[in-house]
């Protein structure tokens, strides 16, 4: 008897556990994402309606999103790390199993809360700040004096990085500020008369994978000079990338200077600015003369906003 | 028993109650303030509440249909995308681009090339010109006689108010070519017939949409993905419906083209963005009609009739409370008004989530909420003694008859 309640058990155990770790639709995606299912290191291109493991990964190529539909839930995925498909389960806002009689009296009792004085009315309020925002997205104001680059956006994975600026009046001094992003704490502050400063990253309190800004800001009145740029810094990320990259035969059989500008193709995909940059700066030294490459580099750069630099390769 | 229910004072307050429900809506200026019993009630409906905030918000994917975003491409990236749909065989392909004018000759001649190619075809049209002394559209346009010849055609028009805010469809129409099926009528008839069958015979010159998905129940196709010829769409759209439209997954350059209200916003009063891309509605009218799950509106008569009982029975049980608590009578017949109007938010929410019947109960939440004034005016209208009008009434219709 006990054995059979056992054996019972067990599989209701498993039965749910089977229901609970149901398949993940892809619901919609747009641009390039991987996916690498359960014990696979090859990566499959992911498309609508597919249905993945909830033990696999996706990565997102830069600017990629994908929706992903589990358990009658959507998940927005967007952003370059590789995303383990198990967190959905943490992502899940639960909740919604609530019946036609709990969404009622939610409904009766929800805006009752939101507004029964003064305190819970702006807290309300302030629950839609992220929301309402009377602006738009852009790049770069030209009402800044001072201009950057989107070299130092992205995913910064080099330790030792040229952060470089221009449009700085002869001898006036700039304070350059790297702060956190959630917080705003200072990594670090330096004035600088010339208008480039090397770090080594991996020598300040950066922690992997969050968000950093840096910009330029009036020594005296402390106002910004140069737009904002935010970075996330993740030591390894592009290693992973490449890796990914020279595993595929159309590398392998690639010549040199083509696999120069694989990787820094695919580093750019994924937002690997500056890596990218380094690649094409090598290749063009190693390359030098190869129209291919040349011209590459000059849209590269014209991508990234360095119009001019762009220009002058291209008049070499 | 029956006398106990049987009052002609309870008939007289229910009767004035209905005047002066009358009386107020009789005001029809354009005063937002003053006139809450008609614009409002136009502009806004009780069932919004139930489609924005009680609706099950878990998503089921609806397997039948897919949506495939065109972006704004050009005709000839739209000819390559049917091919491509075509050859996985697809029960029935609706494009909702209207081709109103020939451009490229060339490119033109591609597109159509794709269009013969498909079989189960359905392009938008629009439908213009209306005449209402004889109920007909003028004319179809939208799609130029260069492509319609071999691709039927589906109006891709909706009823909407001022605020185009779509909550119903025409599933046809007369014009002067002849009757004309709307874009979604027209697909579902390629699909099933049998299921258009039975929406044509409910006979009803517009059907209410059921909204039961977003545009996040559909599988979504962008460009790139079904002009990527490493994937193989057959398992993907084999035996299904292809919606093609504009239904940007992201903003986009224009987040607001052919955007709608529909009641599933998140706002149910004052709308401020569309909520539901045309290709969405479109799939959500083709659902309906393929589920055969329409919404059942409760006639007018009945309605009216059982907001006369409401106020009726409410009469009488204030007239009930007053004889046994009179000293508690005011506060407990404010408290059960409140109850009451409650309790008649619930069942009209429920009945329309559960069983998709639209009890329109204006009147009767009026009467709700009027009865008790009304009936503390008669009372005092009445023990008013040169008021020699009721006085001269029988007894039995003023409030002494029970003392």
């Amino acid at each position: 008897m006990r054995k059979h309640l056992f054996i019972l058990f067990t599989g209701i155990l498993w039965s749910q556990l089977a229901m609970a770790q149901a398949d993940i639709v892809v619901q919609s995606v747009t641009g390039k994402v991987a996916y690498y299912a359960p014990q696979e290191s090859k990566a499959q291109n992911v498309y609508p309606g597919m249905r993945l493991s909830s033990n696999g990964k996706i990565r997102c190529q830069s600017g990629a999103t994908i929706k992903l539909l589990q358990n009658g839930e959507i998940f927005l995925i967007k952003g370059s790390k590789q995303f383990a498909l198990r967190e959905l389960d943490q992502k899940a806002k639960g909740g919604s199993n609530v019946g036609f009689m709990g969404r009622f009296s939610k409904f009766l009792s929800g805006s009752m809360k939101e507004t029964q004085n003064d305190k819970e009315l702006e807290a309300n309020h302030r629950r839609y700040m992220e929301k309402a925002r009377a602006g738009i997205d852009g790049f770069a104001d030209q009402a800044f004096p001072i201009q950057t680059s989107l070299l130092y956006s992205g995913t910064l994975s080099t330790p030792y990085t040229e952060f470089s600026w221009s449009g700085a009046a002869v001898g006036e001094d700039n304070r350059f500020q790297l702060k956190r992003k959630t917080d705003g704490l200072v990594i670090l502050t330096a004035l600088m008369r010339d208008t480039v400063i090397w770090l080594n990253l991996a020598q300040l309190a950066l922690e992997s994978g969050a968000a950093y800004e840096w910009q330029l800001v009036d020594e005296k009145t402390g106002a910004g000079k140069s737009a904002k740029l935010t970075f996330v810094y993740d030591p390894a990320a592009s290693d992973k990338v490449l890796d990914d990259l020279r595993s595929t035969i159309d590398y392998q059989s690639a010549d040199p200077a083509e696999k120069a500008l694989m990787e820094a193709f695919s580093l750019e995909e994924a937002g690997f600015f500056y890596d990218a940059a380094l690649i094409y700066t090598a290749a063009a030294k190693r390359y030098a003369g190869n129209l291919l490459v040349r011209d590459t580099q000059a849209a590269f750069l014209s991508r990234m906003g360095l119009l001019e630099a762009a220009k002058a390769l291209i008049k070499r | 028993m029956w006398r106990k229910l049987i009052q002609p004072y309870a008939v007289i307050i229910t009767i004035y109650v209905f005047i002066l429900i009358w009386l107020l809506s009789l005001i029809s200026l354009n005063l937002h303030f003053l006139n809450p019993f008609s614009h409002g009630i136009k502009d806004y409906e009780i069932t919004d509440i139930v489609y924005s905030r009680m609706r099950n918000e878990q998503i089921k994917m609806e397997d039948r249909i897919v949506i495939v975003n065109t972006g704004q491409p050009d005709r000839a990236q739209i000819a390559q995308m049917l091919d491509r749909i075509n050859a996985a065989q697809p029960k029935a392909i609706g494009l909702d681009v209207l081709f109103s004018r020939r451009k490229d000759p060339a490119v033109d001649s591609l597109l159509l090339a794709s269009m013969i190619k498909c079989e189960n075809l359905i392009l938008a049209s629009e439908l213009e010109n209306y005449r209402e002394d004889i109920d007909e559209f003028q004319a179809i346009s939208g799609v130029d006689s260069f492509f319609n010849q071999y691709a039927r055609t589906g109006y891709v028009n909706f009823p909407s108010t001022e605020t185009r805010t779509i909550r119903y469809f025409s599933p046809t129409e007369n014009t002067a070519e002849g009757q004309a099926y709307s874009f979604a009528t027209e697909i579902a008839r390629l699909y099933d017939p049998d299921a258009v069958e039975k929406l044509l015979k409910r006979g009803k010159d517009l059907e209410a949409i059921h909204y039961t998905s977003t545009a996040n129940s559909y599988i979504q196709f962008e460009p790139e993905t079904i002009l990527d010829t490493t994937i193989d769409l057959g398992p993907l759209l084999s035996g299904k419906i292809v919606l093609m439209g504009y239904s940007s997954t992201e903003g986009g350059d224009c987040p607001l083209l052919d955007k709608f209200y529909t009641p599933l916003n998140p706002r149910y009063t004052g709308r401020t963005e569309p909520d539901m891309y045309g290709i969405a509605i479109h799939a959500n009218i083709i659902q309906m009609i393929l589920d055969g799950k329409f919404i059942n509106k409760v006639p007018r008569w009945l309605s009216f009739a059982l907001a006369l009982l409401c106020c009726y029975f409410n009469v009488l049980l204030v007239d009930w409370i007053e004889d046994r608590y009179p000293r508690i009578y005011h506060p407990v017949t404010r408290v059960i008004q409140v109850i009451e109007l409650i309790l008649l938010f619930f069942i009209i929410s429920l009945l329309f989530y559960a069983f998709r019947v639209k009890l329109d109960f204006t009147y009767g939440t009026l009467g709700l909420a009027l009865y008790y004034d009304v009936l503390l005016s008669y009372e005092s209208f009445s023990k008013r003694r040169h008021q020699r009008l009721i006085n001269k009434l029988p007894r039995i219709f003023r409030k002494e008859k029970s003392e």
